[in-house]
Protein backbone atom coordinates (compact mmCIF):
# COMPACT_ATOMS: atom_id res chain seq x y z
CA UNK A 1 0.00 0.00 0.00
CA UNK A 2 2.90 2.34 0.77
CA UNK A 3 3.97 2.05 -2.84
CA UNK A 4 0.48 2.69 -4.17
CA UNK A 5 -0.18 5.82 -2.11
CA UNK A 6 2.20 8.11 -4.05
CA UNK A 7 0.69 6.82 -7.29
CA UNK A 8 -2.81 7.53 -6.01
CA UNK A 9 -1.76 11.06 -5.08
CA UNK A 10 -0.15 11.52 -8.50
CA UNK A 11 -3.34 10.32 -10.13
CA UNK A 12 -5.51 12.79 -8.23
CA UNK A 13 -3.11 15.68 -8.92
CA UNK A 14 -2.97 14.79 -12.59
CA UNK A 15 -6.76 14.80 -12.80
CA UNK A 16 -7.16 18.28 -11.30
CA UNK A 17 -5.54 20.30 -14.08
CA UNK A 18 -7.22 18.13 -16.71
CA UNK A 19 -10.60 19.06 -15.29
CA UNK A 20 -9.65 22.68 -14.76
CA UNK A 21 -8.77 22.96 -18.43
CA UNK A 22 -12.19 21.84 -19.64
CA UNK A 23 -12.92 25.28 -21.04
CA UNK A 24 -11.17 28.34 -22.45
CA UNK A 25 -10.31 31.54 -20.61
CA UNK A 26 -13.12 32.84 -18.42
CA UNK A 27 -15.28 31.77 -15.52
CA UNK A 28 -18.82 30.46 -15.23
CA UNK A 29 -20.86 33.63 -14.54
CA UNK A 30 -23.74 31.64 -12.98
CA UNK A 31 -26.28 34.08 -14.37
CA UNK A 32 -29.88 33.89 -13.18
CA UNK A 33 -31.22 35.88 -16.12
CA UNK A 34 -30.06 36.90 -19.57
CA UNK A 35 -31.11 39.98 -21.48
CA UNK A 36 -32.68 39.81 -24.92
CA UNK A 37 -29.41 39.42 -26.85
CA UNK A 38 -29.19 40.85 -30.35
CA UNK A 39 -27.52 38.59 -32.88
CA UNK A 40 -26.23 39.69 -36.24
CA UNK A 41 -27.41 38.41 -39.59
CA UNK A 42 -27.56 37.23 -42.21
CA UNK A 43 -29.93 34.43 -41.22
CA UNK A 44 -29.78 31.65 -43.78
CA UNK A 45 -33.04 30.05 -44.92
CA UNK A 46 -32.58 26.75 -43.06
CA UNK A 47 -31.73 28.62 -39.86
CA UNK A 48 -34.68 30.95 -40.33
CA UNK A 49 -37.03 28.01 -40.87
CA UNK A 50 -35.71 26.20 -37.78
CA UNK A 51 -35.85 29.23 -35.51
CA UNK A 52 -39.09 30.66 -36.89
CA UNK A 53 -37.44 33.87 -38.10
CA UNK A 54 -38.02 35.94 -41.21
CA UNK A 55 -34.46 35.38 -42.42
CA UNK A 56 -32.46 37.72 -44.63
CA UNK A 57 -29.57 40.03 -43.87
CA UNK A 58 -30.99 41.67 -40.77
CA UNK A 59 -30.10 40.63 -37.27
CA UNK A 60 -32.61 39.51 -34.68
CA UNK A 61 -33.21 39.22 -30.98
CA UNK A 62 -33.46 36.00 -29.03
CA UNK A 63 -37.06 36.84 -28.14
CA UNK A 64 -38.02 36.59 -31.81
CA UNK A 65 -37.20 32.89 -31.90
CA UNK A 66 -40.28 30.69 -31.81
CA UNK A 67 -39.51 28.31 -28.97
CA UNK A 68 -40.29 27.80 -25.30
CA UNK A 69 -36.64 27.15 -24.47
CA UNK A 70 -33.35 28.00 -26.13
CA UNK A 71 -30.25 25.87 -25.70
CA UNK A 72 -27.40 28.25 -26.48
CA UNK A 73 -23.77 27.28 -26.93
CA UNK A 74 -21.24 30.10 -26.58
CA UNK A 75 -18.16 28.93 -28.46
CA UNK A 76 -15.13 30.21 -30.32
CA UNK A 77 -13.45 28.96 -33.45
CA UNK A 78 -10.17 29.68 -31.65
CA UNK A 79 -11.05 27.57 -28.60
CA UNK A 80 -9.57 24.05 -28.81
CA UNK A 81 -12.06 22.80 -26.23
CA UNK A 82 -14.90 23.96 -28.48
CA UNK A 83 -13.21 22.21 -31.39
CA UNK A 84 -12.86 19.02 -29.36
CA UNK A 85 -16.50 19.18 -28.24
CA UNK A 86 -17.97 20.03 -31.67
CA UNK A 87 -18.81 16.45 -32.65
CA UNK A 88 -20.49 15.84 -29.29
CA UNK A 89 -22.54 18.99 -29.70
CA UNK A 90 -23.65 17.81 -33.14
CA UNK A 91 -24.75 14.51 -31.59
CA UNK A 92 -26.61 16.42 -28.88
CA UNK A 93 -28.51 18.36 -31.55
CA UNK A 94 -29.35 15.13 -33.39
CA UNK A 95 -30.72 13.59 -30.21
CA UNK A 96 -32.72 16.71 -29.42
CA UNK A 97 -34.23 16.68 -32.90
CA UNK A 98 -35.33 13.08 -32.43
CA UNK A 99 -36.87 13.77 -29.04
CA UNK A 100 -40.48 14.85 -28.40
CA UNK A 101 -39.08 18.14 -27.11
CA UNK A 102 -37.67 19.18 -30.50
CA UNK A 103 -40.39 21.71 -31.23
CA UNK A 104 -40.12 23.33 -27.82
CA UNK A 105 -36.33 23.52 -27.43
CA UNK A 106 -34.28 25.17 -30.18
CA UNK A 107 -30.51 25.19 -30.32
CA UNK A 108 -28.12 27.85 -31.56
CA UNK A 109 -24.48 28.83 -31.19
CA UNK A 110 -22.87 32.22 -30.61
CA UNK A 111 -19.25 32.61 -31.78
CA UNK A 112 -17.64 34.81 -29.14
CA UNK A 113 -15.20 37.18 -30.82
CA UNK A 114 -15.64 35.33 -34.10
CA UNK A 115 -16.21 37.06 -37.41
CA UNK A 116 -18.72 35.68 -39.94
CA UNK A 117 -15.84 34.00 -41.79
CA UNK A 118 -14.57 32.32 -38.62
CA UNK A 119 -18.04 31.07 -37.70
CA UNK A 120 -18.56 29.67 -41.21
CA UNK A 121 -15.14 28.02 -41.15
CA UNK A 122 -16.02 26.34 -37.84
CA UNK A 123 -19.42 25.25 -39.22
CA UNK A 124 -17.88 23.80 -42.38
CA UNK A 125 -15.04 22.08 -40.56
CA UNK A 126 -17.37 20.19 -38.23
CA UNK A 127 -20.56 20.07 -40.31
CA UNK A 128 -22.50 21.85 -37.57
CA UNK A 129 -26.20 21.26 -38.34
CA UNK A 130 -27.74 23.94 -36.09
CA UNK A 131 -27.59 27.73 -36.54
CA UNK A 132 -24.40 29.57 -35.56
CA UNK A 133 -24.07 33.34 -35.36
CA UNK A 134 -21.02 35.61 -35.09
CA UNK A 135 -20.38 37.85 -32.10
CA UNK A 136 -17.35 39.59 -33.58
CA UNK A 137 -17.17 42.44 -31.08
CA UNK A 138 -17.88 40.21 -28.04
CA UNK A 139 -21.13 42.13 -27.42
CA UNK A 140 -23.12 39.04 -26.43
CA UNK A 141 -20.13 37.52 -24.63
CA UNK A 142 -19.71 40.67 -22.52
CA UNK A 143 -23.43 40.76 -21.83
CA UNK A 144 -23.07 37.23 -20.43
CA UNK A 145 -20.17 38.34 -18.19
CA UNK A 146 -17.55 36.63 -20.34
CA UNK A 147 -17.98 32.92 -19.72
CA UNK A 148 -15.26 30.42 -20.62
CA UNK A 149 -16.01 28.42 -23.73
CA UNK A 150 -17.76 26.23 -24.59
CA UNK A 151 -20.61 27.46 -22.42
CA UNK A 152 -24.10 26.03 -22.58
CA UNK A 153 -27.23 27.80 -21.34
CA UNK A 154 -30.82 26.64 -21.25
CA UNK A 155 -32.92 29.79 -21.46
CA UNK A 156 -36.62 30.15 -20.75
CA UNK A 157 -38.38 33.22 -22.12
CA UNK A 158 -40.15 35.24 -19.47
CA UNK A 159 -42.43 36.85 -22.04
CA UNK A 160 -41.14 40.34 -21.31
CA UNK A 161 -37.99 40.27 -23.45
CA UNK A 162 -35.71 38.64 -20.91
CA UNK A 163 -34.78 35.04 -20.17
CA UNK A 164 -34.37 32.94 -17.09
CA UNK A 165 -31.33 30.68 -17.05
CA UNK A 166 -32.84 27.31 -16.27
CA UNK A 167 -29.48 25.56 -16.47
CA UNK A 168 -25.91 26.33 -17.46
CA UNK A 169 -22.76 24.30 -17.96
CA UNK A 170 -19.23 25.40 -18.79
CA UNK A 171 -16.81 23.11 -20.61
CA UNK A 172 -17.17 19.67 -22.13
CA UNK A 173 -20.39 17.90 -21.11
CA UNK A 174 -19.40 14.28 -21.64
CA UNK A 175 -22.12 11.95 -22.85
CA UNK A 176 -24.56 13.85 -25.13
CA UNK A 177 -27.52 11.63 -24.18
CA UNK A 178 -26.99 12.16 -20.47
CA UNK A 179 -26.53 15.89 -21.02
CA UNK A 180 -29.76 16.10 -23.02
CA UNK A 181 -31.55 14.24 -20.23
CA UNK A 182 -30.28 16.85 -17.77
CA UNK A 183 -31.29 19.72 -20.02
CA UNK A 184 -34.79 18.37 -20.59
CA UNK A 185 -35.21 17.65 -16.89
CA UNK A 186 -34.23 21.24 -16.07
CA UNK A 187 -36.75 22.40 -18.65
CA UNK A 188 -39.43 20.26 -17.02
CA UNK A 189 -39.81 18.28 -20.21
CA UNK A 190 -38.76 14.91 -18.79
CA UNK B 1 -0.89 -5.23 -6.08
CA UNK B 2 1.70 -4.31 -8.70
CA UNK B 3 -1.00 -4.42 -11.40
CA UNK B 4 -3.20 -2.04 -9.43
CA UNK B 5 -0.33 0.39 -9.07
CA UNK B 6 0.41 0.18 -12.78
CA UNK B 7 -3.26 0.79 -13.59
CA UNK B 8 -3.31 3.93 -11.47
CA UNK B 9 -0.08 5.14 -13.06
CA UNK B 10 -1.55 4.59 -16.53
CA UNK B 11 -4.76 6.40 -15.62
CA UNK B 12 -2.75 9.28 -14.22
CA UNK B 13 -0.72 9.54 -17.39
CA UNK B 14 -3.87 9.48 -19.53
CA UNK B 15 -5.53 12.12 -17.38
CA UNK B 16 -2.52 14.39 -17.65
CA UNK B 17 -1.95 14.01 -21.39
CA UNK B 18 -3.65 16.63 -23.56
CA UNK B 19 -5.96 15.04 -26.12
CA UNK B 20 -4.89 17.64 -28.67
CA UNK B 21 -3.43 21.12 -28.88
CA UNK B 22 -5.00 23.12 -26.07
CA UNK B 23 -5.08 26.75 -25.07
CA UNK B 24 -2.80 28.11 -22.40
CA UNK B 25 -4.40 27.51 -18.96
CA UNK B 26 -6.18 30.63 -17.69
CA UNK B 27 -4.08 30.74 -14.52
CA UNK B 28 -0.93 31.22 -16.62
CA UNK B 29 -2.28 34.19 -18.58
CA UNK B 30 -1.09 37.69 -17.66
CA UNK B 31 -3.80 40.32 -18.14
CA UNK B 32 -2.34 43.72 -18.95
CA UNK B 33 -5.75 45.34 -19.39
CA UNK B 34 -6.79 47.45 -22.35
CA UNK B 35 -3.75 48.94 -24.08
CA UNK B 36 -3.33 51.79 -26.54
CA UNK B 37 -4.51 50.16 -29.80
CA UNK B 38 -1.29 50.97 -31.72
CA UNK B 39 1.90 52.62 -30.56
CA UNK B 40 4.41 52.74 -33.41
CA UNK B 41 5.05 54.24 -36.84
CA UNK B 42 5.10 51.87 -39.79
CA UNK B 43 8.37 51.88 -41.75
CA UNK B 44 7.33 49.72 -44.69
CA UNK B 45 4.52 49.86 -47.24
CA UNK B 46 2.62 47.54 -49.55
CA UNK B 47 4.61 47.06 -52.75
CA UNK B 48 8.01 47.33 -51.05
CA UNK B 49 10.49 44.49 -50.65
CA UNK B 50 10.08 43.05 -47.16
CA UNK B 51 13.14 43.66 -44.95
CA UNK B 52 15.00 40.39 -44.65
CA UNK B 53 15.89 38.87 -41.30
CA UNK B 54 17.23 35.77 -39.64
CA UNK B 55 15.84 34.87 -36.22
CA UNK B 56 16.18 31.91 -33.85
CA UNK B 57 13.23 29.54 -33.74
CA UNK B 58 11.86 27.63 -30.79
CA UNK B 59 13.07 24.34 -32.27
CA UNK B 60 16.69 25.55 -32.29
CA UNK B 61 16.84 26.38 -36.01
CA UNK B 62 17.43 29.82 -37.45
CA UNK B 63 14.86 30.99 -39.97
CA UNK B 64 15.63 33.46 -42.75
CA UNK B 65 12.72 35.19 -44.45
CA UNK B 66 14.46 35.13 -47.85
CA UNK B 67 14.67 31.32 -47.69
CA UNK B 68 10.96 31.21 -48.63
CA UNK B 69 11.58 33.29 -51.77
CA UNK B 70 10.08 31.48 -54.78
CA UNK B 71 8.67 28.74 -52.52
CA UNK B 72 6.01 30.05 -50.16
CA UNK B 73 3.89 33.08 -49.47
CA UNK B 74 4.65 34.24 -45.94
CA UNK B 75 2.19 35.41 -43.31
CA UNK B 76 4.43 37.28 -40.90
CA UNK B 77 2.47 37.41 -37.64
CA UNK B 78 3.87 39.70 -34.95
CA UNK B 79 2.26 39.28 -31.53
CA UNK B 80 3.01 41.38 -28.44
CA UNK B 81 3.93 38.87 -25.79
CA UNK B 82 3.84 35.29 -24.62
CA UNK B 83 1.29 34.30 -21.97
CA UNK B 84 -1.07 37.18 -22.73
CA UNK B 85 -4.79 36.81 -23.51
CA UNK B 86 -5.29 37.48 -27.22
CA UNK B 87 -1.97 36.06 -28.39
CA UNK B 88 -2.63 32.81 -26.55
CA UNK B 89 -5.53 31.91 -28.80
CA UNK B 90 -4.54 33.69 -32.01
CA UNK B 91 -1.77 31.26 -32.90
CA UNK B 92 -3.63 28.10 -31.80
CA UNK B 93 -6.36 29.37 -34.13
CA UNK B 94 -3.81 29.23 -36.94
CA UNK B 95 -3.29 25.57 -36.02
CA UNK B 96 -7.01 25.00 -36.54
CA UNK B 97 -6.87 26.87 -39.85
CA UNK B 98 -3.66 25.26 -41.10
CA UNK B 99 -5.33 23.91 -44.22
CA UNK B 100 -6.48 27.42 -45.18
CA UNK B 101 -2.87 28.62 -45.16
CA UNK B 102 -1.62 25.56 -47.00
CA UNK B 103 -4.33 25.84 -49.65
CA UNK B 104 -2.88 29.28 -50.35
CA UNK B 105 0.69 28.00 -50.48
CA UNK B 106 1.52 30.01 -47.37
CA UNK B 107 3.61 29.53 -44.26
CA UNK B 108 3.04 31.47 -41.05
CA UNK B 109 6.09 32.91 -39.30
CA UNK B 110 5.19 33.85 -35.74
CA UNK B 111 7.36 36.54 -34.16
CA UNK B 112 7.45 38.12 -30.72
CA UNK B 113 10.13 39.99 -28.79
CA UNK B 114 10.14 37.34 -26.06
CA UNK B 115 13.22 35.24 -25.57
CA UNK B 116 13.32 31.68 -26.82
CA UNK B 117 12.88 29.95 -23.43
CA UNK B 118 9.66 31.89 -22.79
CA UNK B 119 8.38 31.11 -26.28
CA UNK B 120 9.30 27.47 -25.77
CA UNK B 121 7.27 27.20 -22.56
CA UNK B 122 4.37 29.12 -24.09
CA UNK B 123 4.12 27.07 -27.26
CA UNK B 124 4.46 23.85 -25.24
CA UNK B 125 1.43 24.97 -23.22
CA UNK B 126 -0.42 25.48 -26.51
CA UNK B 127 0.31 21.88 -27.44
CA UNK B 128 2.71 22.92 -30.21
CA UNK B 129 2.32 24.89 -33.41
CA UNK B 130 2.83 23.76 -36.99
CA UNK B 131 4.71 26.92 -38.00
CA UNK B 132 8.02 28.42 -36.81
CA UNK B 133 7.90 30.70 -33.78
CA UNK B 134 10.77 33.19 -33.88
CA UNK B 135 12.39 35.24 -31.15
CA UNK B 136 13.05 38.92 -31.87
CA UNK B 137 14.57 39.29 -28.42
CA UNK B 138 18.13 40.37 -29.24
CA UNK B 139 19.01 42.89 -30.51
CA UNK B 140 15.77 43.66 -28.81
CA UNK B 141 12.87 44.00 -31.24
CA UNK B 142 15.21 44.68 -34.18
CA UNK B 143 12.93 43.06 -36.76
CA UNK B 144 9.81 44.68 -35.33
CA UNK B 145 11.68 47.98 -35.45
CA UNK B 146 12.71 47.43 -39.09
CA UNK B 147 9.06 46.97 -40.02
CA UNK B 148 7.95 49.83 -37.75
CA UNK B 149 5.87 47.77 -35.35
CA UNK B 150 7.93 48.04 -32.15
CA UNK B 151 5.91 49.69 -29.40
CA UNK B 152 7.40 52.08 -26.85
CA UNK B 153 6.95 49.36 -24.21
CA UNK B 154 9.38 47.05 -26.04
CA UNK B 155 6.77 44.61 -27.30
CA UNK B 156 5.71 44.43 -30.91
CA UNK B 157 2.33 45.37 -32.26
CA UNK B 158 -0.19 42.71 -33.15
CA UNK B 159 0.50 42.93 -36.88
CA UNK B 160 0.13 40.87 -40.01
CA UNK B 161 2.35 41.29 -43.08
CA UNK B 162 1.61 39.13 -46.10
CA UNK B 163 4.69 38.71 -48.26
CA UNK B 164 4.51 37.06 -51.66
CA UNK B 165 6.95 34.61 -53.19
CA UNK B 166 8.94 37.47 -54.70
CA UNK B 167 9.50 38.87 -51.22
CA UNK B 168 7.18 41.83 -51.79
CA UNK B 169 4.82 43.03 -49.07
CA UNK B 170 1.28 42.64 -50.37
CA UNK B 171 -0.82 43.34 -47.26
CA UNK B 172 -0.32 45.05 -43.91
CA UNK B 173 -2.62 45.06 -40.89
CA UNK B 174 -1.24 46.74 -37.80
CA UNK B 175 -4.13 45.63 -35.69
CA UNK B 176 -5.60 46.95 -32.47
CA UNK B 177 -3.38 45.15 -29.95
CA UNK B 178 -6.43 44.27 -27.85
CA UNK B 179 -8.22 42.26 -30.55
CA UNK B 180 -7.55 39.44 -32.99
CA UNK B 181 -7.11 40.04 -36.71
CA UNK B 182 -9.96 38.50 -38.73
CA UNK B 183 -8.85 35.20 -40.20
CA UNK B 184 -11.21 35.85 -43.11
CA UNK B 185 -9.29 38.96 -44.14
CA UNK B 186 -5.98 37.07 -44.09
CA UNK B 187 -7.40 34.25 -46.22
CA UNK B 188 -8.98 36.70 -48.64
CA UNK B 189 -5.68 38.56 -49.06
CA UNK B 190 -3.78 35.30 -49.57
CA UNK B 191 -6.31 34.38 -52.23
CA UNK B 192 -5.31 37.48 -54.18
CA UNK B 193 -1.78 36.10 -54.54
CA UNK B 194 -2.89 33.12 -56.59
CA UNK B 195 -1.59 33.31 -60.15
Amino acid sequence: MSRILPLLIAFVLACVPAGARASGQGQDPHLATVSDLELSGPVAKPAAAYLGLAGGDAGFRLSQIKADFLLVEVFSMYCPYCQAEAKNVNVLYGLLQKSPAAARVKMLGIGAGNTPFEVEFFRDKYGVPFPLFPDAEFACHKSLNGPGTPYFMLLKADGAGAFTVAYSHMGAFGDPGAFLDTVLAKAGLR
Amino acid sequence: MHRIAMAFALLAALAAAPAEAGPVPPELIYHAGDLKPTDSVLKVAVGQQAPDFTLPAVNGDHVTLASYRGLKNVVLSFVPAAFTPVCSDQWPGYNFARDLFEQNDAIVLGVSADNTPSQYAWTKEMGGLWFPVLSDFWPHGAVASAYGVLRSSGTSERAIFIIDKAGVIRFIDVHDINTRPDLGVIVRELGKLKP
